[in-house]
């Protein structure tokens, strides 16, 4: 299945160099869960951060699915 | 006028009566300034005592004070800012803003700890303080020059080591959302406090001096720098200036006029991210002794918007407020932007909002392209927004209107325009929707300045600080955790810190730091009640004045908390349940759930027993 990873801020360092600026397509297996996709990224897991599919706000262990749109924020900074 | 330095938390404040043209100094010792935490702390304490209720925000019982941190002047990590205070014309609350740079330190070295002025002076003026000699200069030939302008003449004039505090043009003009400019650029920018300014004919404060900062524990102070000593790059690099495309995709950024959330509306955000803005950076700035130095010099060399002179960087707010909620995506017109209100002295959130409002205005037919003397302002047309911008820096034509702020803009065009006015108490709201991040619907609403994004909450959890996290969308169980975060902010503020390096550097330091420059035995149990005793002394201010927040929901756009909630974007469907948190917030502070008045046993619990007689 494709999913289309966006990654934002100084968390666009962790996609892989095919990323086109912010934003990765990649082909994964079934069950893939966030969590799985990002540990693959090396995306810190002690970094606080937000999680939306789809545009709906989503927990870490949610399996992906086919034309999910994942998009991974840093916590929201800037004054 | 003595000349010397307290040290050991104690201050010095230097009281100014424009109209007299008198000069004096109070001394506290740290048994008031510890109980305030000095700073703006001490600034809410003597504002509420010297001050009346119900008086004319720009006439001479108002006063404008100028307090360096608790911290400030001396090595501890990011203690370079000064706040600035008074009723705000903007708001007819309590008013503050905060700046970075060096006039904070630099005032502690010339002498003093806090500038209070009150009176109207008979001519333009401007305050003059060297090695704790204090003394009031004539203004006139420094009337109607601009910000960069009067602090290079001030500098040629005393020297290149004094440091500015100065208003623009708008402020001369009182416009209401005028700020207070240091350092070409660094802006005490909110609560509309360059007016006050403006109306004393009080055009800039000088200060100079080279004594340093009496510090009780210096070796203590270096063993904590040194530990703590951030080590983040990237925020060295771009400021909060990398933040602005992330927080228009997560919704955290208001967009169209907080009409909508996302890209798919602005779907160019890309084109204003970091490494865009940072091409036009010519090289770095450092707020005073600060190791994050996150600020930078700009520079835009030819085309439309080509700067005039080298200018700050714009950071995330300003980008958001010119760009996001605009649909603007030239960093070269929003760099421009940056300048024109830095010189002419206007808060550049509250410009954005009220040109985002003009915009829908124009849309919607509720005033003509001839109002605008021709102006083809649109979503994205920045050359016609900056046109807007010196407009009303000028008070010219429909620029008269906007000075004032969008909630006396919308009085004047009508009804039908209330609701792309997007105020809280009159005050333009930041580049942070509450849809997003929920609790700080809590710190629009409740906090002393309404709609201010940096006066603490969840938006603000610095590492080193437990507090119970709350998902978005759930609206109970928030209220212990937004006020430790309030209180902790307050300390932070009043001890002079900037509340961005708060993002890199342990919470648990704060009373630390503090105690290292007083000597106090300040620890975070301290910190807690004195943070909350500041922010209830702040509310208390406006208690005084017959001010509810609480007024507000009714009155304001219902596009802030989501009444009328957006059909798409990452906000869609969102409708903050403002009554829930408000009310557990309000029980769980001890304050009245319908006038917000703090209860008696609270304000005793605290020790304000001025406050008791004064509200009971």
């Amino acid at each position: 299945m494709t999913v289309t990873v966006r990654l934002f801020s100084h968390f666009m360092k962790y996609l892989p160099s095919e990323a086109e600026r912010d934003t990765w397509c990649v082909n994964l297996t079934a069950d893939t869960t966030v969590a799985d996709l990002l540990a693959r990224l090396q995306l810190p897991s002690d970094v606080d951060r937000v999680i939306t599919i789809n545009d709906e706000n989503r927990a870490e262990d949610v399996v992906l699915r086919e034309g999910d749109v994942l998009k991974v924020f840093p916590v929201a900074m800037g004054g | 006028m003595a000349k010397g330095f307290m040290g050991n938390g104690a201050a010095r404040v230097l009281y100014v009566n424009l109209s007299t043209e008198t000069l004096t100094d109070e001394l506290y010792g740290d048994e008031i300034t510890r109980k305030f935490v000095g700073g703006y702390g001490l600034a809410a304490k003597l504002l509420f005592d010297k001050q009346a209720g119900g008086v004319d925000a720009l006439g001479p019982e108002n006063h404008i004070g100028f307090f360096a941190g608790t911290c400030g002047g001396s090595d501890s990590l990011v203690s370079s800012r000064y706040m600035v205070v008074g009723k705000s014309p903007l708001t007819n609350t309590w008013g503050d803003a905060n700046s970075g740079g060096y006039f904070g330190p630099t005032m502690k070295f010339a002498g003093y700890d806090g500038i209070l002025c009150k009176g109207i002076a008979k001519k333009p003026v401007y305050l003059m303080i060297e090695d704790g000699q204090a003394t009031l200069c004539d203004a006139t030939e420094l009337w109607g020059k601009d910000t960069y302008e009067t602090e290079d003449f001030l500098r040629t004039k005393h020297s290149d080591k004094a440091h500015v505090a100065c208003i623009g043009p708008a402020g001369e003009k009182c416009s209401l959302i005028a700020g207070i400019s240091t350092d070409r650029g660094r802006y005490a920018a909110r609560s509309g406090l360059g007016a006050i300014m403006g109306a004393k004919k009080l055009k800039a404060v000088v200060v100079k001096g080279d004594q340093p900062v009496p510090v009780a524990d210096p070796e203590r102070l270096q063993t904590l720098r040194k530990e703590h000593f951030p080590k983040d790059k990237e925020f060295t690099k771009y400021g909060t200036a990398k933040e602005t495309a992330s927080n228009t995709e997560s919704g955290e950024c208001p967009a169209k006029n907080w009409g909508a959330a996302g890209s798919s509306v602005f779907p160019t955000a890309w084109k204003i991210t970091g490494d865009e803005i940072i091409k036009y950076e010519k090289k770095k700035y450092t707020c005073y002794k600060c190791p994050i130095a996150c600020g930078g010099i700009m520079e835009v060399p030819d085309g439309p918007f080509a700067t005039v002179a080298p200018t700050h960087k714009p950071q995330y707010e300003t980008l958001g407020a010119i760009g996001v909620m605009c649909l603007i995506d030239s960093p070269e017109a929003m760099i421009r932007y940056n300048e024109i209100c830095n010189r002419t002295g206007l808060d550049t959130i509250s410009v954005g909002g009220v040109i985002a409002f003009t915009i829908e205005c124009l849309e919607n037919g509720l005033i003509s392209k001839e109002d605008l003397n021709g102006l083809d302002l649109t979503w994205g047309n920045a050359e016609a927004a900056l046109k807007l911008t010196e407009m009303i820096a000028a008070r010219e034509g429909f620029g008269d209107v906007l000075a004032d702020g969008v909630k006396r803009a919308a009085e004047k065009v009508g009804p039908a325009s209330q609701e792309y006015a997007i105020h809280i108490g009159g005050q333009e709201l930041p580049m942070h929707d509450p849809k997003n991040s929920n609790g700080l619907a809590l710190t629009y609403l409740l906090d002393a300045t309404p709609g201010r994004h940096s006066q603490g909450g969840e938006l603000l959890t610095p590492p080193g600080f437990e507090v119970d996290k709350v998902d978005k969308g759930t609206y109970t169980g928030r209220a212990e955790a937004h006020q430790k975060l309030v209180n902790i902010l307050h300390v932070s503020n009043a001890a002079g810190n900037c509340m961005l390096a708060y993002f890199f550097v342990s919470a648990q330091t704060i009373p630390e730091f503090i105690s290292a420059v007083t000597g106090w035995d300040f620890d975070m149990e301290e910190a807690m009640i004195a943070g909350e005793r500041i922010g209830t002394m702040r509310h208390a201010f406006n208690v005084r004045e017959g001010y509810n927040p609480l007024d507000n929901i009714d009155t304001i756009s219902d596009r802030i908390f989501g009444k009328k909630p957006l059909t798409e974007g990452p906000n869609k469907g969102i409708d903050i349940d403002l009554k829930t948190m408000t009310r557990e917030y309000l029980e769980y502070i001890d304050w009245d759930v319908q006038t917000t008045k703090p209860s008696k046993a609270k304000l005793e619990a605290l020790g304000l027993t001025e406050v008791i007689e004064a509200l009971y």
